[in-house]
């Protein structure tokens, strides 16, 4: 059992995003299978495609009324749990997430009201314009949350203040076009989008093994295919972007990943397969191939990726320039007018952080042993064995979904998807792939960034607050039995009109109109 | 038509009602006392060394 404040509010923090992200891809996605079935609907007259839009919109709107205020837990958990963390980044981190709350409410939550109730009031382009910007409002909930998270992964446009002890935003064009936050965008997502192909497919594929609507199902399957296979490809191409620019600014979160204590002569290799030993800090065995790593790591044959015994040395300099920092910083604090400590916090700002992790160690971070920097030093390593197998599992699915909507996409060009009962089985099978992916995913990019918060800037033992441990494990149970309740009643309701089909829709046109 | 989804959006808007009435109990009971105040001196006690900041204070009230 946790008894440690750090580990619980961080076990009460992944536990609440990671159930929140259970229901945001799926939004994320289904809305752009809506547009392109309602578009499809408005260009040929054709009622099928209404009806589509209307059934699988349903599921969209249960997933949607299930999964909305479900983030706000994590927003709770600011003012409460991550109390300093919230003084310490408030002043950059509050304003995606107000813009992001403006969005979702005004432009996200009325353009889903106006789709689901604005069937007979609106013409059919007006429906379809509403549709188009429910899908963009959406998305752009979604890029002002990674915003936020890019900037924990990536801190730039932002300085240190020793008046306010606070970090200050320099640079807000800096924070909206982050790399990090772009590829993590759209990473993110294409993974939303291959959620919702994936939803489609598997329900049309269990609708065509059972022979029950099958032209919807047929129509539904080939939109889904081609959907699913252009959002495969995009999140693999966009995946490959999201690792490169980790290699930029977390080298340590690549080298973890790749399971790469040492660093080799460029190009290096890629370890395919490896078992981590993380007390020897080496590898057991491990199945290399020669190059790929240099290639996808840097796209050159010359620069060299460094390796975690590297980054450790290099980590050591600087919690060294963090001691000199914060002893800098206690002076100035002590005296506003200090130019001496002035300068000397000036030159050292930039390790600041890696001199706060000593204080896991000591009180005082100037008396601090070599013993104590080695340990801290040891710390700046995130655990390497289960970023290697997240990785390596979320990249396997995401190539297994490729083959399967590739496969289907190719089946569905061809017209006879409907007679290969493994091809149906299959996709079936296939249905939870994406949101383990997606949990996977975030798996590699927060554990990843420990022991940080604020990646290099502030440590997560120093950002939580001091709590009780039985109110930290009150609120725990708090909130999983909230979301396990609405988890619940989602999947019964989704099995319940999944199974209903376009027949709940009550038009006439489908099976199964008498079962309910 | 109109009768299974008018069905559906009367449990989808009573299931967003007890949603809310759930956050807020789990508010009222586990947020609302338990917010902490921070501001910069808190954090100052917290990353920099206690005995440094007792110091300052010694030195503010000796003034
Ligand atoms: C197949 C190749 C893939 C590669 C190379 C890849 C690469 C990555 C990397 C490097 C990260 C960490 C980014 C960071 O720490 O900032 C990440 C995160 C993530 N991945 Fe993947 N990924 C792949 C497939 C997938 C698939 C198939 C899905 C889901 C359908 C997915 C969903 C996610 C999510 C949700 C995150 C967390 C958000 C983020 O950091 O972007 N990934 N991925």
């Amino acid at each position: 059992m946790l008894d440690n404040v750090v580990d619980l509010s961080r076990l009460q923090f992944a536990v609440t995003a990671l159930y929140h992200f259970l229901f945001v891809p799926l939004t994320i996605g289904m809305v752009w299978m809506l547009v392109i079935m309602e578009a499809v609907w408005v260009m040929t007259g054709k009622q099928v495609y209404q009806d589509m839009t209307r059934f699988w919109g349903k599921l969209f709107g249960i997933n949607f009324a299930l999964g909305v205020t479900t983030g706000i837990t994590m927003e709770f958990q600011f003012g409460t749990n991550w109390a300093y963390y919230s003084h310490y980044v408030g002043d950059i981190f509050g304003a995606p997430l107000a813009i992001e709350g403006l969005m979702a409410f005004f432009l996200e939550s009325t353009m889903i009201g106006l789709f689901f109730f604005g069937w007979n009031r609106l013409s059919r382009k007006q429906h379809l314009l509403v549709t188009i910007l429910m899908a963009i409002g959406t998305n752009l909930s979604a890029l002002w949350i990674l915003i936020a998270n890019g900037w924990m992964q990536n801190p730039v446009g932002a300085e240190f203040s020793y008046q306010t002890m606070r970090m200050e935003m320099t640079d807000f064009a800096a924070l909206l076009f982050n790399p990090d936050a772009q590829a993590k965008f759209v990473h993110t997502v294409s993974a939303g989008y291959v959620t919702g192909a994936m939803f489609v497919l598997s329900i049309s594929s269990w609708y065509l093994l059972r022979g029950r609507n099958v032209e919807f199902a047929r129509k539904s399957f080939r939109i889904a295919a081609a959907f699913g296979f252009a959002s495969v490809c995009s999140v693999i191409v966009l995946g490959d972007e999201s690792g490169y620019t980790v290699g930029e600014a977390q080298q340590i979160k690549l080298a973890a990943i790749e399971a790469m204590w040492h660093t080799e002569p460029a190009p290096a290799s890629f370890n395919l397969l490896a078992w981590p030993n993380e007390t020897r800090m080496e590898n057991d065995w491990q199945v290399s191939i020669p190059w790929v790593m240099g290639l996808i790591g840097t796209r050159s044959v010359s620069k060299q990726i460094p390796g975690i015994h590297e980054i450790m040395a290099q980590n050591r300099l600087r919690i060294q320039s963090g001691m000199l920092a914060v002893q800098a910083l206690e002076a100035v604090r002590r005296n506003g007018k200090d130019s001496a400590a002035l300068k000397v916090l000036e030159a050292h700002k930039q390790d600041l952080g890696f001199g706060l992790l000593l204080k896991k160690y000591t009180a005082d971070v100037a008396t601090a042993t070599p013993q104590m920097i080695d340990a801290a030093a040891r710390d700046t390593i995130p655990r390497v064995a289960p970023m290697f197998w997240s990785f390596r599992l979320m990249v396997g699915m995401g190539m297994a979904m490729l083959l399967l909507f590739g496969w289907s996409f190719w089946a569905s060009l061809k017209g006879d998807f409907q007679h290969r009962p493994r091809l149906l089985k299959l996709a079936l099978c296939c249905l939870p792939l994406p949101w383990l992916s997606c949990e996977l995913g975030w798996v590699v990019a927060e554990y990843g960034r420990q022991p940080w918060t604020i990646y290099g800037v502030l440590p997560t033992r120093l950002s939580v607050s001091t709590l009780s441990v039985e109110s930290l494990y009150g609120s725990l149970a708090g909130f999983v039995g909230f979301y396990t309740v609405l988890l619940v009643v989602e999947m019964m309701l989704m099995v319940r009109f999944a199974r209903q089909g376009p027949g709940s829709l009550g038009t006439g046109r489908y099976d199964n109109e008498t079962a309910h | 038509m109109k009768k299974t989804s008018s069905k559906l959006s009367r449990e989808l808007a009573w299931i967003i009602g007890i949603k809310l009435v759930l956050l807020l109990i789990i508010w009222k009971a586990f947020i609302a006392p338990y917010r902490v105040a921070v501001d910069a001196d808190s954090v100052a006690g917290k990353v920099l060394n206690p005995a440094q900041s007792s110091q300052q204070l010694e030195k503010n009230n000796a003034r």
